[in-house]
């Protein structure tokens, strides 16, 4: 047996020069150690290379990052240490980004259409050809009093970015500005602002003992991808923590669980809400759930009591009994008493809920049926449950909006979704098709290829390619991609290895994280970043940006205003480090039971809105008469709320005018019709499908985005074709063996990919990934080289050893664009499918 | 299974962690100069001084006695060296004290990634060789010096009460530990142990073996209680 005690005390005394250490190494200047960080060294030359703090955008989830630059060229990207959003991790998507530089497809220079939309053939301009170009049809519109005609609409755009390009166009009239949300998570974030206010929610993995996840697969894609799946596979080694996951497939996320378990498509919302049916039958609610039903409202009557709530709710779920649920899911009802006991009693939880269960036509009531869930454990932000999100709250130099038009056509056709906060965005293309709620003159594009990232994609294309209905389409993209191709003109814009951005996504450590991206390096050839055009476009059309001039001046402005920041060092502080947060602030708790003094609640012009028990502050006379839910972004105006046991900060609106109190009864909803309490909703194509028809799902590898990452040839090469996963029962009974073409039919449209057979799929379902099958987007996600002035003569050597010949298939060519009634989150699980072997 | 008793003499006060990172930078600066070469009759004698003997012998390892059986002073030095020609350096089947050699399971070679990665990360750490040193950056000798310097500057930082300072170098000791010593050392004593014909050289193999197996541990509370370390402009 070693004993240290003992063994330490020879170094006591071991000290002559003979035993010494530090015979073979010197400092080679009398000082400290150099404070530990990033480094990387030339494996040629051994020379160290410059190490950039700076941010992905590979994913929404933007991680800090450091870029690694050799001879002015950028060789590797990882991880910045400093960074306690990723704890100093990065994924592979974010690694392989190192590829978007050199995209031998990228566009170096702006671009004019010659030929017919979609043909491919192009004339380079100069820049200032190109912006006048474009300054001129967008002053056309302004003085002809239309400037709505002219349509912003972007992918992604964040920050800095977001402030700038969405404040130029904001400034210079139009408000139609439109974002792709709803193919993503618009639903989930819609859902969060119905009840607790705020979208976002963060899973507290640090402070956790248990989770449940209902058809999220974040340890491998997530809006928060690496912060939220560090921490969980953290927890799951260092305390052990369980995790059971309910997904039709066996995601990896499902793979590392404790239990998968399959229920039917799209009953997610049917298993929580027996979950919950079981908390209240058993009487698990007693304590926290007690407490925190003080702040949470589940009838119309404001002033009920806990025992009348608790009546209410019992009342609603009665019939979701685990039996129901278990003729609809497939799940044993013995199943989900049993987790519904563990998630009330291994406390405390995470309800970790996702696009498994948003992205249908129930999703919206799956989301609020898991926030009942939470409410009647207990579970709602506090430490080790899902909590109110924490970003950074940057101060950005202002730019004033002049945007009094716009054209309807973001949030679906009329009728179509009751709350779509985050917009219907895959229908746009659809409604400028209708033109009833008017059409563009100039469509402009960013970050952003609405043919491939929609459904339907035949129509997209179709659309795209008419002038009719889009007269003048202007792509701002750093390379030639499935929409760019049928573009009038294309802006060359910088990739994010390029790019200035002041970023705040979301920390999980619930204390903000500061950050910036810089660009690694110089933008090759003529590529722009747009958030730097919109500068020089706003000088030719006279619009007012603001005290900045550039994007790179107007983030060292946010740096050098913001609190904290500019103390630790401002701009050139982020520069160096690429972070920074409070060291001393203590992770956000609770923000809902902050008691508000008498002071604040009944200062002038503060009144209370009996209906909702809402101190707001009215507009006007009219307003108070018409009363908080019924005025016109009333929740812009809430004080706090008033309960039966005081007057608190509450779960406070910003997005819609509910109460300040979880609210799980929402008036707003029964005002369109809805069952105002979490309920469930049959999916009406589910209820008709034939016998032969399989459910239609998709999802996302590790190592790619949805559209934005098969360019990349790291990443390619790992991962470039998608068969479709098939239950081998399921394909039995077609006929359908291992390796066979397939064809998925849909009323939609149809492809053709091979059939992967695997148990790790439930029998009715197959699944194909996101990701594949680009028709444009460079040669390494098509084989198709972009067209135009560069690229014949601008090769890559490793595209010789381009082994694979399959670039997949892409399956929205057969799943329509349809929304969510409720919040217009596009319904990506719910297609319906024929399935053939050809 | 190896069997390691972490209690240690600090209490968590600064002067005591000081205390405890000085003793763990003479351990290693003693472990590397056993490694670097034959042992002199300078180190020799240390080796043997009435203190330190019992204090060899105290905690599980009796140097005198493994001496002892060899013969005189001469006898033994002559012993030693050939033992250690024989197990480090060769000719014919020796045991490579080269991380780069010994990382590969199926024997890499001098000069290899691992060189390549010990080199920057003592470069990392503004440090040189000194003009004496003419072999391999990843020599066990020159990692075991490198663990001697960065717990040189721990005590200074804990001296100092400079618990960022401490911990900064704490980092780097994790690091270096992770990274390296742990990948390789181990099974590089263990065939050293399986090897050695004098019971010295399997003493200086279990020693160093149960060293940093020991140490791997105290780092993470040493680390813990000095708290996160620093960014590089904090």
């Amino acid at each position: 047996m070693f004993d240290r005690r003992k063994f330490l005390k020879i170094g006591a005394v071991a000290t002559t020069a003979a035993v010494a250490g530090g015979v073979s190494l010197n400092a080679k200047a009398a000082k400290d150690l150099p404070i530990r960080g990033n480094k990387d060294f030339s494996p040629t030359t051994g020379k160290e290379r410059k190490a950039i703090p700076s941010a992905c955008w590979q994913c929404v989830t933007r991680c800090s990052n450091m870029g690694y630059v050799e001879d002015g060229r950028l060789v590797k990207i990882e991880p910045n240490i400093n960074s306690i959003r990723t704890g100093g991790t990065l994924c592979s998507k974010g690694q392989g980004a190192v590829n978007h530089t050199y995209d031998p497809d990228r566009i170096l220079h702006p671009m004019r259409r010659v030929g017919a939309r979609g043909e491919g053939k192009w004339k380079r301009i100069s820049w200032d050809e190109a912006l006048t170009e474009v300054a001129a049809r967008m002053k056309k519109n302004r003085d002809a009093g239309t400037p709505e005609k002219v349509v912003y609409h972007y992918g992604r755009a964040k920050a800095s970015h977001s402030k700038t390009v969405g404040g130029f166009f904001k400034a210079f009239g139009t408000g139609s500005i439109g974002n792709h949300t709803s193919i993503c998570e618009g639903g989930k974030w819609s859902a969060q602002e119905l009840t607790w206010g705020g979208h976002f929610d963060n899973w507290d993995f640090d402070n956790t003992k248990f989770v449940l996840n209902f058809g999220s697969n974040f340890l491998e894609t997530h809006t928060n991808h690496i912060p939220v799946a560090h921490r969980m596979l953290k927890a799951m080694a260092d305390r052990g923590v369980e995790m059971v996951t309910f997904d039709v497939r066996l995601s990896n996320t499902a793979a590392k669980s404790r239990e998968w378990i399959a229920p039917k498509v799209g009953t997610d919302a049917a298993i929580i809400l027996a979950m919950t049916n079981v908390v209240m039958k058993e009487g698990l609610y007693k304590g926290a759930g007690e407490e925190m039903l003080k702040y949470t409202r589940v009838s119309e009557d404001v002033n009920a009591d806990v025992a009348t709530k608790i009546k209410a709710i019992k009342a609603h779920v009665a019939g979701y009994t685990p039996a129901w649920a278990e003729k609809l899911s497939g799940v044993p009802a013995s199943k989900i008493t049993a987790l519904a006991r563990e998630f009330a009693t291994k406390t405390p939880a995470v309800l970790v809920t996702y696009r498994g269960v948003v992205a249908h036509y129930n999703g919206n009531e799956g989301e609020r049926a898991a926030k009942l869930l939470c409410a009647v454990t207990g579970q709602i932000d506090k430490p080790g449950c899902r909590m109110k999100a924490v970003g950074a709250g940057w101060k950005f130099p202002k730019i004033k909006s002049n945007a009094k038009r716009k054209l309807n056509i973001f949030d679906g056709f009329p009728g179509q979704a009751a709350y779509p906060t985050h917009h219907v965005s895959h229908q746009v293309l659809k409604m400028i098709k209708d033109g009833s709620a008017g059409r563009p003159d100039m469509y402009i594009t960013y970050c952003y290829t609405p043919a491939y990232a929609n459904g339907d994609v035949q129509e997209n294309i179709d659309i795209l390619k008419d002038e009719k209905l889009i007269p003048f389409y202007v792509s701002v993209d750093p390379f030639y991609g499935d929409s760019t191709m049928y573009a009038d003109l294309i802006l060359p814009d910088t990739p994010f290895t390029e790019r200035w951005t002041a970023e705040d996504m979301v920390s999980p450590s619930q204390v903000a994280e500061f950050y910036i991206r810089q660009p690694f390096t110089k933008p090759m050839g003529e590529a722009r970043d747009f958030s730097d055009v919109v500068f020089d476009l706003a000088k030719r059309l006279g619009v007012d940006m603001g005290a900045a001039k550039s994007h790179e001046d107007y983030v060292r402005m946010a740096c050098e205003a913001t609190p904290g920041v500019k103390e630790a060092g401002g701009f050139e502080y982020m520069k160096k480090v690429g972070v920074w947060h409070d060291k001393n602030a203590k992770p956000q708790g609770p923000v809902y039971k902050t008691p508000i003094p008498e002071s604040v609640y009944k200062a002038k012009g503060v009144v209370l809105d009996k209906a909702s028990g809402v101190y707001w502050k009215p507009a006007s006379e009219a307003d108070a008469k018409k009363g908080y839910v019924g005025t016109k972004k009333a929740f812009k105006k809430y004080v706090a709320q008033k309960m039966p046991h005081g007057v608190f900060s509450g779960f406070a609106p910003d997005a819609v005018n509910k109460s300040g109190y979880l609210e799980l009864w929402s008036p707003l909803l029964k005002a369109k019709g809805f069952n105002p309490l979490p309920t469930w909703m049959a999916i009406p194509e589910h209820q008709k499908m034939a016998k032969d028809d399989l459910h239609l799902t998709t999802f996302k590898y590790a190592t790619h985005s949805h559209s934005r990452t098969m360019n990349c040839k790291y990443l390619a090469e790992v991962y470039h074709t998608n068969p479709a996963w098939i239950n081998p029962a399921t394909a039995k009974e077609r006929g359908i063996f291992d390796g066979d073409n397939i064809k998925v039919t849909s009323p939609t449209g149809e492809f053709v990919t091979k059939a992967q057979l695997t148990e790790a799929i439930m029998p009715g379902v197959v699944a194909v990934s996101h990701h594949c099958g680009h028709w444009a987007y460079g040669r390494y996600a098509s084989d198709r080289r972009a067209p135009g002035e560069g690229s014949d003569s601008r090769g890559d050597r490793d595209y010789k050893m381009k082994w694979w010949d399959d670039n997949g298939v892409h399956p929205n060519w057969a799943i329509p664009n349809s929304a969510d009634p409720i919040n217009g989150q596009q319904r990506w699980m719910d297609t319906v499918v024929k399935v053939t072997r050809v | 299974m190896l069997q390691v008793v972490t209690n240690n003499v600090s209490d968590g006060h600064p002067d005591s962690e000081a205390r405890t990172a000085i003793e763990v930078c003479h351990l290693y600066g003693l472990l590397a100069s056993l490694f670097r070469a034959e042992p002199t009759h300078e180190l020799l004698q240390v080796l043997r001084s009435p203190e330190l003997s019992q204090l060899f012998t105290e905690a599980g390892f009796n140097i005198e006695e493994d001496l002892a059986e060899i013969g005189d002073d001469d006898t033994l030095l002559e012993k030693l060296a050939v033992e250690f020609t024989a197990l480090f350096l060769g000719p014919g089947g020796h045991i490579s004290p080269h991380e780069s050699v010994q990382a590969d399971p199926d024997g890499g070679s001098l000069w290899g990634d691992e060189t390549l990665a010990v080199k920057h990360f003592i470069e990392g750490l503004d440090l040189a060789f000194t003009e004496e040193y003419t072999g391999l950056p990843d020599h066990i000798s020159v990692e075991l010096d490198l663990m001697a310097n960065l717990a040189g500057h721990e005590a200074q930082g804990w001296e100092q009460n400079d618990l960022t300072r401490a911990a900064n170098a704490l980092a780097y000791q994790q690091d270096f530990m992770q990274e390296h010593l742990l990948r390789w050392v181990p099974l590089f004593c263990k065939k050293i142990i399986e090897t050695a014909d004098l019971a010295f050289y399997r003493g200086v193999a279990r020693m160093t073996r149960d060293f940093l197996a020991s140490e791997a541990e105290d780092i993470k509370r040493r680390l813990e209680l000095a708290g996160p370390p620093p960014t590089p402009t904090s």
